[in-house]
């Protein structure tokens, strides 16, 4: 008997039907054969070319087997408990995702229904965007101005079915941020009327004295959310664990939309293990980020390629070719980059940083790519 | 502004059921708000191929049925059995010899064909086949005297209004005449066709609200195909505001790339590789080439493409200038069972003269069923005669020595113009011209 068809048209919804899934990298061993290359040095994910803590390594090392076998804490309790006495805040305004993305839904689909929108800037973090579309909410998305979140577009954008204000603070990927008073000046003007989500991936790197802690923020401004992940500073991007955090009260409907379960023994594990670290992980990861900031920035000035060196463990350099053949070309040697035709920034690349060996390498390579210069 | 309307039937496929079709067709482009005289034209077409259908289809199959409003066209779709369309039955659209009875019975496909503005014949993803005939509205022709006021600065994106789309049309055709889109003649036409949102664009105003340019593009699949960047001042930073205008409102589409086949002398610099050079023939016979252009919008990780020798050289040029990461798999015919009849889809566009082939079944009359369809697309006034090819279809690729043989050649790959990759070639016959190596 032959199979039926599936009528996929009349059972796709029109926002779903727009999208296009979103297609990760291939794993090393498969880019490699592709590309022709020995090695893939991934440039790509902002990753911490430290790894992680060395006592999330040894929590690792030493995490028994016959855990996996049993369900992890199914809202990562020891870990909410632990963030709350780091953070000075109460265990349930904590809630522990399968990376921060994962926590990004649970925000949009906690407060938007049919005809909401959420509102965010153009060039930033995609994953705002694509959550709040294919959950069928329309995301206004506001130009940056000077590379930097424009505040005040922002509130003019907002309308009576604006839920949440998207704020990526440093911004990915330009590395911009807001300093406290102008966060505190947008908050004080949204005035409660709508979620504002600060999402501080990467406020760790940041060592600017006027850099605001959003977490602290949150007793004074009830409204506001703050995403913060294992995967940038503390190297578990393979766990996929993040967090969020907000008043107790906020938090409580966000949980109503939680996925429980999702995230595992070993990342909570790793995670709680991390918290134990008294900040030399930190210290060394600054360090290894402005030695290669600062070597970069020599050699894209003095090939003159105008660049763009914010916060954060990444940098975007605009190019004199189109960004995605200049990935190719980079991966023919090795290097793969971030291409940022995807954040609206054409002919621009994304670099993470990483040791100095590994960035002369990418510059040799990035010379090899280009046209004369 | 989405202008899709679909109405849709399902009927068996029976003679008795013809007026129920005919009426359909007839009634839903009135409905649509087409004119007496379109309305005929798709009845009449509609009623060719059902009739056609009717008597090879057997009594409890069925033939689904839908009309769907483009904004600017109207496309009615037939969808039935593959078997009710022989193979050798379907290539008869391309050519009728009075004398062979089969022959006649494939004359109201042919005069299908000919009634309407694009006809093609698909098989369809479910493994049924379609026919969908495509009826374009008529509009009125911009007025050539048109002289646009060129702006001077502070320039910035837009998203054009109605007005503006008409406007932008014709100072189109007025700085760039020959070379201009047939459709940008037709301002009222260009809105419908944004409207559709299969086209979109973006303009460029200066700060008194005039238009400093613009640069449209066609969704075809996942591929932009673009037309421009057009512009109308002397300001060199129009075209790149338009490309990254363009680029940014595509970026988180889901497209993978986006292609201009005719571009421009204002395509800015860096944004862009190059393909290989077009040359084609315009409907009063100027010849006409061009550097066409590409560029990805994602990261190319790589894929596998099947190539025959004959063009093996040409791919692996091809993909070392463009950087892309091809597994190439060399694939040649040697006697394994196919299908002794070959099919061909062939899209006619009247409008432009064009006619571009592609495989719908791979048999080994081939060679000769392409020479018979390039002989009759010759005889209908078709200029230009390109052939497509995937390059992930091993059965196809291997008919490679028929095509090059009945005279094409391979003009450029177009990444991810397809499913995969698509080699396109053109036909090199009497009124064709002689094509340069990219």
């Amino acid at each position: 008997m032959l199979a039926q068809a599936v009528m996929l048209g009349s059972l796709v919804p029109a926002h779903i039907q727009n999208i296009a899934p979103y297609i990760p990298s291939k794993p090393d061993d498969v880019l490699c054969e592709m590309f022709n290359c020995q090695q893939i040095y991934r440039l790509n994910n902002n990753e911490n070319a430290l790894g992680p803590t060395p006592e999330a390594k040894a929590a690792m090392i030493k995490f028994n087997p016959r855990a996996a076998a049993i369900y992890p804490s199914g809202d990562a309790y020891h870990l909410r408990h632990r963030l709350g006495e780091r953070f000075g805040l109460d265990p349930d305004a904590f809630v522990v995702g399968n990376g921060a993305n994962e926590v990004i839904a649970f925000v949009i689909n906690a407060f938007c229904q049919a005809g909401d929108n959420i509102i965010t800037a153009d060039k930033t973090f995609a994953v705002y965007e694509w959550v709040a579309e294919f959950s069928g909410f329309k995301a206004k998305l506001i130009p940056l101005k000077d590379y930097c979140f424009d505040a005040e577009s922002m509130l003019k954008a907002i309308d009576d079915r604006t839920k949440i204000l998207f704020v990526c603070n440093p911004n990915n990927p330009t590395g911009t941020y807001w300093n406290e008073q102008q966060l505190r000046d947008f908050l004080d003007r949204v005035a409660g009327r709508q979620i504002v989500v600060i999402d501080e991936a990467y406020a760790e790197f940041v060592e600017a004295p006027d850099f605001p802690d959003g977490m602290k923020l949150i007793k004074e401004y009830p409204n506001v959310v703050v995403f913060r992940t294992f995967s940038k500073m503390y190297g578990l991007a393979a766990l996929r664990i993040g967090y969020m955090a907000g008043a107790p009260e906020v938090v409580d409907v966000i949980r109503r939309t939680c996925v429980v379960y999702s995230v595992n023994a070993m990342a909570q594990t790793a995670a709680l293990a991390t918290m134990n670290n008294t900040g030399e992980h930190v210290a060394a990861t600054r360090r290894l980020v402005w030695e290669a900031k600062n070597y970069l920035q020599q050699e894209l000035t003095n090939m003159g390629l105008f660049h763009i060196a914010g916060e954060g463990n990444y940098m975007m350099i605009r190019l004199p070719i189109s960004d995605t053949l200049a990935y190719r070309k980079l991966m023919q040697q090795g290097f793969m980059v971030r291409t940022m035709t995807g954040f609206r920034f054409p002919n621009h690349i994304r670099v993470t940083m990483e040791t100095l060996p590994v960035m002369e390498g990418f510059i040799r390579a990035l010379k090899a790519s280009l046209p004369i210069i | 502004m989405n202008s899709k309307k679909t109405v849709e039937l399902q009927v068996p496929l029976q003679v008795d059921m013809l007026p129920v079709v005919v009426g359909c067709a007839e009634q839903t482009a009135q409905a649509f708000g087409f004119g007496k005289k379109e309305q005929l034209s798709l009845s009449l077409a509609v009623e060719e191929v059902f009739a056609f259908l009717a008597a090879q289809g057997q009594a409890d199959e069925t033939m689904r049925f839908a009309c769907r409003y483009g904004g600017y066209y109207i496309e009615a779709a037939c969808t039935f059995p593959r078997h009710v369309l022989p193979t050798k039955m379907f290539n008869m659209t391309a050519r009728v010899v009075v004398e062979d009875e089969d022959s006649l019975a494939g004359m109201g496909l042919l005069l299908a064909a000919r009634t309407v503005d694009h006809f093609k014949i698909v098989i369809e993803k479910d493994g049924r086949m379609g026919i969908y005939l495509t009826l374009e509205k008529h509009y009125p022709q911009t007025s050539p005297e048109t002289v646009p006021i060129v702006p001077q600065s502070g320039f910035y994106l837009s998203d054009p209004g109605k007005e503006e789309i008409k406007q932008f049309a014709r100072y189109v055709t007025s700085f760039y005449s020959t070379t201009s889109p047939a459709f940008c003649h037709f301002p009222g036409k260009l809105v419908d066709m944004i409207g559709s949102e299969e086209y979109d664009a973006v303009l460029v105003k200066d700060d008194k609200g005039n238009i400093g340019g613009g640069f449209l593009w066609q969704y075809n699949g996942k591929m932009a195909e673009c037309y421009g960047p057009y512009v109308f001042t002397v300001q060199d930073k129009v075209s790149a505001l338009l490309v990254e205008g363009a680029i940014a409102k595509l970026a988180r589409t889901g497209r993978l790339c986006l292609a201009i086949r005719q571009p421009t002398e204002q395509v800015p610099a860096g944004y862009f590789e190059t393909l290989g050079e077009v040359c084609s023939l315009t409907p009063e016979g100027a010849l006409l080439c061009h550097t066409a252009l590409y560029r990805q919008l994602e990261e190319d990780n790589g894929m596998a493409v099947f190539a025959h020798p004959l063009i093996e050289f040409f791919m692996r040029e091809r993909y070392n200038h463009l950087a892309l990461p091809r597994q190439m798999r060399t694939t040649v015919y040697e006697g394994e069972g196919r299908l002794a009849d070959s099919a061909i889809s062939a899209k006619l566009d009247r409008l432009q003269t064009t006619a571009t082939l592609c495989i719908l079944v791979a048999g080994d009359d081939i060679e000769n069923n392409l020479a018979i369809h390039i002989a009759a697309l010759r005889s209908q006034g078709a200029k230009n005669i390109f052939f497509e090819l995937d390059l992930g279809k091993a059965e196809e690729v291997q008919l490679v020595p028929a095509i090059i043989a009945v005279g094409f050649q391979p003009q450029l790959i177009l990444p991810w113009g397809g499913c995969g990759d698509v080699i396109v070639f053109m036909h090199l016959g009497e009124e064709s011209v002689c094509l340069r190596k990219p």
